[in-house]
Formats: structure tokens, C-alpha cells, sequence
């Protein structure tokens, strides 16, 4: 849960990046004919919002209007009572409580002349809310967007690279502590949670699974709006075979190879290990929340400033599962390991 | 289940990362998949369906559901070929009122009519078993030792979420699975609780939490107000009003009670005492609410006339703002007996101060 520290800080993201990625999204609504986009997100699923507005989804809910000109605008059913904190921690200004999704997005199209209206990553829309809002601004095209917030935030910003550094290093002095933590994966999840929430984290999305002695974490930790992904599974001996894999795929994807074959390059040096039937998935920091599970595998080759994961797992002779993930960065001709 | 009286052929649970109440009923699995679904039909035996592989095994370990396939967000056939198979006519889903549009689209084309059963799943949770009210009674002793974790740990100069760090660290390590947790320090300015600031803690503050960590799946919340330093006396003022109001929610509490005379209850004590609108909802949400395998169900709010069986818990908390002292919380989760309620929880129902913390 979104329990952790949540920060506006101009120091962290100037305010021009603000308005550039909001800028940018209006760019394209306006290159796709869209009049007002609207963005739903969840408390599982917040990042839209955030990138574009620093806004935490702590609650149940929430949608974000940007019209092709002008200001984004929050809709929301929860209380006008924290107004006063979205304020002060997000870059909105104009935030409208409501009873209804259908009610909130009617009064907030009311003074427009009716045009398209499209819903972003509209596969993941509740289908029931499309249908209230399209039952109440009748005049309105709906339109069915992809995912364009997500792959605008695929690639990092400079300020966001120096956030995600810094997450990085508090995860890493995290993952220590959780080793020296003992045997006990309830210790080891403790000792990582407070090292990550004392840090600044908002989020620690942990699981945690003891089976004999094999003890496996796997966390997704938001750091300022930026996810890192990392899996250990604690007394496995294959460890280095997996690292050696892990290094092998990044290697290849660093030399231009697409995800696809990147992965093959990890599989292929896992044939001389004791490891067998692994699996390796390439995972987007756009979907790290949901382990990239509402979207198709990753195709083609990353783009330098993109940040991705890369979970190896397989299961031993007595069907214990063992996995090693880590997050790393994409540049120019290397790519950056942030979680080692 | 009463799906005969829904007029329903099978009941579809569906489990969003943020709403996995149903599937944990069902299955008694803590599970990990983006989406997670359970068909139940009249006769056959139940199916699970999920995005993520670990998950069919932690399912099959609970023993509760042993048909377990994996799906992918796009390619969602599994489920879709299995409501189609079985024959299904009318078909209810639990949170279809969340399913993704996508989704919804392919299980409308595999069942002649989809309606809603979270409703039915809702009522099928509401009543816990003795098995469940064991696990909670474990909950409720993670939630205990947070609250002291929480008391101990306060002192002038720490920052909210240092705090929330220190809390969240203790009860994993005593084996909560999650924790839904906001707070509040400050003044009478205060209206609300939020996720933490880099706020640092005053000596005269009041530091207001509503604590709810999940243990075995079951979430157990505590709702506590308290002084940094000597409690002042806007501060006992502040308490006595909520405690009064908490304790009048409580005698209200028994089998067959409905939402809305429980909220009465409460509300009655603020209308005594001349600060009846401050239980409006331009300054509360709501007077408590049902607490389980879900953390916010069946709202305590007037209006609100859902009966209160013996077995339901919930939460009763007046909390809102008053003059008095900014926004106050209070309140703990009850279980209702056959002849009235009782707490779930141990920690003192008094007003405390930082200067009993030990942790420093």
C-alpha cells in the first residue's frame, strides 16, 4: 500500500518538466483530433497520474481530465477534505469532488462544445465506467486510446535517472540488511521494509516465501514515482549461474540484440549450468507494479533512458522456485545495473 | 451459496491487484497475480484462473481449489472457454463493476447474461466462521503490538513517515501480509489524515493514525489519536467526545443492529454536545466501517440500513474534525456476539501521550 513518503520537491523535478509532460500528451491529443483524455487510475495502479502530476493515488481511485488546451484537472470521489495535501503535494490546481464517475466527468464537460473524448489505456478502463460515462455526455465520441501516458514515461528523464539512482542505493543498503537479517524471511522483509520506508520510499510491494531452506523476496519498490524491481531467492547455489545468465542477456541487449533474442543469450548461458527449465522475462519499470502482467511481452529493442527488469526463475529438482530479478537502466551501448 | 436465489448459473469472483477479497474466500490463497479470477459453478468443481505462475501453486496448497490455470491479460481463453463449456447462462461476477473493458467484453461473449454478484459475495463474506474469527483474534494482536510500536517510536523532532518506516518494519516482522495506514500531525488545523510528510513532530501536537495491517488476509484496524508530550486539555476534551461517541456505536452493537443505528448512535453524542455538523461529509467520510477479508466495506454511515449479523465485524470510529482539537480519530474493530459485540483488539481505549514511548 501507498503508505510511505509522498514529496513535491522542485529540487527533485524542476517545474518546466511539469508542464513539458503534460505539454507533451496535449501534443498528441491534439495530433489525434482528442479534445479532453481521460486517465483512470488505481491505488495498484497509479503511475499515469503521478508522472504527470506528482498526485499519489492513496485511495481507492482517480481520474485526471487534460484537455487538448489548457489545465489538467483531478476528478474524484473522495473527500474535498485532503484537498488541501493533493495541493500541496501534486501540481494540480483544479481538483473536483463528486458522487459518480458519470456525474463528475458531465459537470466537467458541461461548458465544452461535445467532441472526442478518449480514454486512455482504455482496455484497462472498468468497462462499467466507460458505459456511465458515455451514458452521461451522450454527444461525445468516445474514443478508445491505447497507452499513451505509459509509453511517453517509458523513457526517463534526466532528473527522473537521478531519482531512480538514488531508490537504487537505499534498495541496495535495504537488500543488505535483509541478508543480514538471519534466516527467517519474515526478519529478512522487516529489515528491508524499514530500510526502504526510513529512505523515502512510497511504496514496498513485498512477497515473501519460505520453502525448506530456501528463503525468496521479490519487491517492487516506488521511490519519487519511479519503480525498481529485484527477486532473491536466499540458499540457492545456483546464484552465480543465474547472475552469469543475467549479465549474458544484458550484454547481448547492449550490443543491439531485441529483447527476444537478449533473453535467448541469457538462456543459452544457463545450458552449461545445473539449472534447468528456466524461464526469463523481460519486464517495462512502466509495469514493474504488476510485474508487467496487463501487457504483451516486450518486443523489439529498448531505447537508451529506458528502464526495465530482468526476472530469471526456475524450479529445483523438489519443484522449489528460484529466482533472481534485477533492474537496470538502458544507455548508450551498456546497460546500467541499479540492483546487484 | 444462495445462487439458485440470484437466479445464477455459476458466480465468477474476480480479483484486481487492490480487491482480492473474493479469491482469498474462496481459495484461502495470499496471492500475487495482476488478475486473478474463481468460477464457481452448481456442480462442478471450482477453477482458478491467474497472470501469475506462482500463484497455481500457492492456490493447490490451500487445498480449497486444486483446478488452477494460468491466463495472460490478452489471451484470457482459459477462463473464457471454461464459462463457455460449463454451460453457463447467467453468470455473476464479482466486481464486474471493476472488470477491465477488454475482459468484460470476452466474458460477455462466453455467458448469454452477465450480471453483478459482488453484492452476493459481499453478504456471503459478512458473517465470519469461528476458524475466521480465530485468525482474526492473530490479526488483532499484530495490530496491538503496531499501535505500540507507533506510541513507542513517537518523540518530538521524528518525521511522519520515519514513524510509518518504524511501524511497517514491526508488523512484517511479525508476519502482516500488508498494512493500510494514514496519519496526521498538528493542530486544530488539522482536517485529515494522508499518506506521511517530511512533517517533523511537535511537542503539543496531536498525531492521529488509523492503523490496519493484514495478517492470514484478514485486515484489523485501530484508530488512535495521541499528544506529543503532557496531554492538553483540548486534547482530553477532544478524547472524551470521541470516546463517548465510540462507546455509544459499541452499546448499539448486536445482532440484527443495522449501519445506520450504529452511526446514530455515534452521531448523537456530537448533536449533545452542539458539534452535530461536524458528522456531515464535507468533514467525515464515514462512523466506521465493516473490516475482513476487505478494509473498507459495508460504511457505518446514517442512511445506510444493511443488517448486522452476529459474526459481522467491523470498525466503529467517530472520527472527524472538530474545533476542539483539528480532526481526532478513535475506534476499534468489534466482532458481534450473540448477545452484543466484542473487541477485537487489546490495547486501552484512553488517551495517550508520547511521553510513555520506551523506545528511545
Amino acid at each position: 500500500m501507498k503508505r510511505g513518503l509522498v514529496v513535491l520537491d522542485p529540487t527533485e523535478i524542476p517545474e518546466e518538466e511539469w508542464g513539458q509532460r503534460i505539454g507533451a500528451v496535449q501534443e498528441r491529443l491534439r495530433a489525434e483530433r482528442i479534445d479532453v483524455a481521460l486517465i483512470y487510475n488505481d491505488v495498484s495502479r497509479g503511475d499515469d497520474i503521478g508522472y504527470l502530476t506528482n498526485l499519489v493515488i492513496y485511495w481507492n481511485e482517480g481520474m485526471l481530465a487534460i484537455p487538448a488546451e489548457g489545465e489538467a484537472t483531478l476528478l474524484t470521489k473522495l473527500s474535498k477534505r485532503v484537498f488541501a495535501w493533493m495541493e500541496r503535494t501534486s501540481m494540480i490546481t483544479d481538483l473536483r469532488s463528486g458522487q459518480s464517475i458519470g456525474a463528475l466527468v458531465s459537470a466537467y464537460l458541461a461548458n465544452r462544445q461535445a467532441g472526442r473524448l478518449g480514454f486512455v489505456d482504455a482496455d484497462l478502463w472498468p468497462a462499467l465506467y466507460v458505459e456511465e460515462i458515455a451514458s452521461a455526455v451522450p454527444d461525445w465520441e468516445i474514443v478508445e486510446l491505447g497507452a499513451v501516458i505509459r509509453e511517453q514515461r517509458k523513457v526517463l528523464s534526466s532528473a527522473e535517472q537521478a531519482l531512480l539512482r538514488t531508490g537504487a542505493g537505499v534498495l541496495a543498503e535495504a537488500l543488505e540488511a535483509a541478508t543480514a537479517a538471519g534466516e527467517d524471511v519474515r526478519s529478512r522483509m522487516g529489515a528491508l521494509e524499514s530500510v526502504a520506508r526510513h529512505g523515502g520510499f512510497a511504496d514496498v510491494v513485498l512477497r515473501g516465501l519460505e520453502t525448506g531452506e530456501r528463503a525468496t523476496i521479490e519487491v517492487a519498490a516506488e521511490y519519487r514515482h519511479n519503480w525498481l524491481l529485484v527477486g532473491r531467492s536466499y540458499g540457492v547455489h545456483e546464484d552465480a549461474a543465474l547472475i552469469e545468465a543475467r549479465n549474458a542477456a544484458l550484454s547481448a541487449l547492449a550490443s543491439g540484440a531485441t529483447w527476444t533474442d537478449a533473453g535467448l543469450s541469457g538462456l543459452a548461458a544457463l545450458e552449461a549450468s545445473p539449472v534447468t527449465n528456466a524461464a526469463l522475462t523481460w519486464i517495462s519499470q512502466t509495469d514493474f507494479a504488476n510485474r508487467g502482467e496487463l501487457r504483451a511481452p516486450l518486443e523489439g529493442r529498448p531505447v537508451d533512458g529506458e528502464v526495465a527488469a530482468l526476472q530469471i526463475e526456475f524450479l529445483d529438482d523438489a519443484g522449489c522456485r528460484a529466482v533472481r530479478t534485477d533492474t537496470f537502466l538502458v544507455g548508450a551501448g551498456h546497460s546500467e545495473l541499479l540492483t546487484n | 451459496m444462495a445462487l439458485d436465489a440470484q437466479g445464477l448459473d455459476a458466480v465468477l469472483a474476480f480479483a484486481p491487484i487492490w480487491r482480492r477479497e473474493n479469491v482469498r474466500y474462496l481459495t484461502d490463497a495470499s496471492v500475487g497475480g495482476a488478475l486473478t479470477f474463481v468460477l464457481l459453478t452448481q456442480t462442478a468443481e471450482p477453477v482458478a484462473f491467474t497472470t501469475r505462475s506462482e500463484d497455481v501453486a500457492a492456490i493447490r496448497s490451500r487445498g480449497w481449489v486444486n483446478d488452477v490455470r494460468l491466463i495472460t491479460a490478452s489471451d484470457p481463453h482459459p477462463l473464457v472457454d471454461a464459462v463457455k463449456n460449463s454451460g453457463i447462462q447467467r453468470l455473476g461476477v464479482g466486481h464486474l463493476e471493476l472488470l477491465p473493458l477488454a475482459l468484460t467484453r470476452w466474458v460477455r461473449g462466453a455467458a448469454a447474461e452477465v450480471v453483478s454478484a459482488t453484492k452476493l459475495l459481499d453478504g456471503a463474506r459478512m458473517v465470519k466462521s469461528a476458524w475466521e474469527l480465530e485468525r482474526m483474534r492473530k490479526a488483532a494482536r499484530v495490530s496491538d503490538a503496531a499501535w505500540q510500536t507507533f506510541v513507542e517510536v513517537l518523540e518530538p523532532g521524528i518525521t511522519e513517515y520515519d514513524i510509518i518506516a518504524e511501524v511497517e518494519a514491526d508488523i512484517k516482522r511479525l508476519g502482516a501480509e500488508d498494512n493500510f495506514m494514514l496519519i496526521a500531525s498538528g493542530g486544530d488545523e488539522v482536517l485529515g489524515m494522508t499518506p506521511p510528510t517530511r512533517r517533523r513532530i511537535q511537542v503539543g501536537d496531536l498525531v492521529r493514525t488509523e492503523l490496519t495491517p493484514q495478517t492470514d488476509g484478514y485486515w484489523l484496524q485501530i484508530c488512535r489519536s495521541i499528544s506529543v508530550g503532557p496531554v492538553t486539555e483540548a486534547h482530553r476534551r477532544s478524547f472524551d467526545v470521541f470516546y463517548e461517541a465510540a462507546e455509544a456505536g459499541f452499546a448499539a452493537a448486536k445482532p440484527g443492529v443495522t449501519a445506520h443505528e450504529i452511526a446514530v448512535a455515534e452521531n448523537d453524542v456530537f448533536r449533545r454536545r452542539g458539534l452535530g455538523e461536524y458528522c456531515s461529509d464535507q468533514w467525515t467520510r464515514v462512523r466506521g466501517h465493516g473490516v475482513g477479508l476487505h478494509l473498507d466495506e459495508t460504511p457505518i454511515i446514517e442512511g445506510n440500513h444493511t443488517v448486522l449479523p452476529e459474526g459481522a465485524t467491523f470498525i466503529i470510529h467517530p472520527n472527524t474534525y472538530t474545533p476542539i482539537a483539528g480532526y481526532h480519530v478513535f475506534g476499534d474493530q468489534v466482532v458481534l456476539t450473540a448477545t452484543g459485540a466484542e473487541y477485537l483488539v487489546s490495547t486501552e481505549r484512553r488517551m495517550f501521550s508520547s511521553d510513555e514511548g520506551s523506545r528511545r
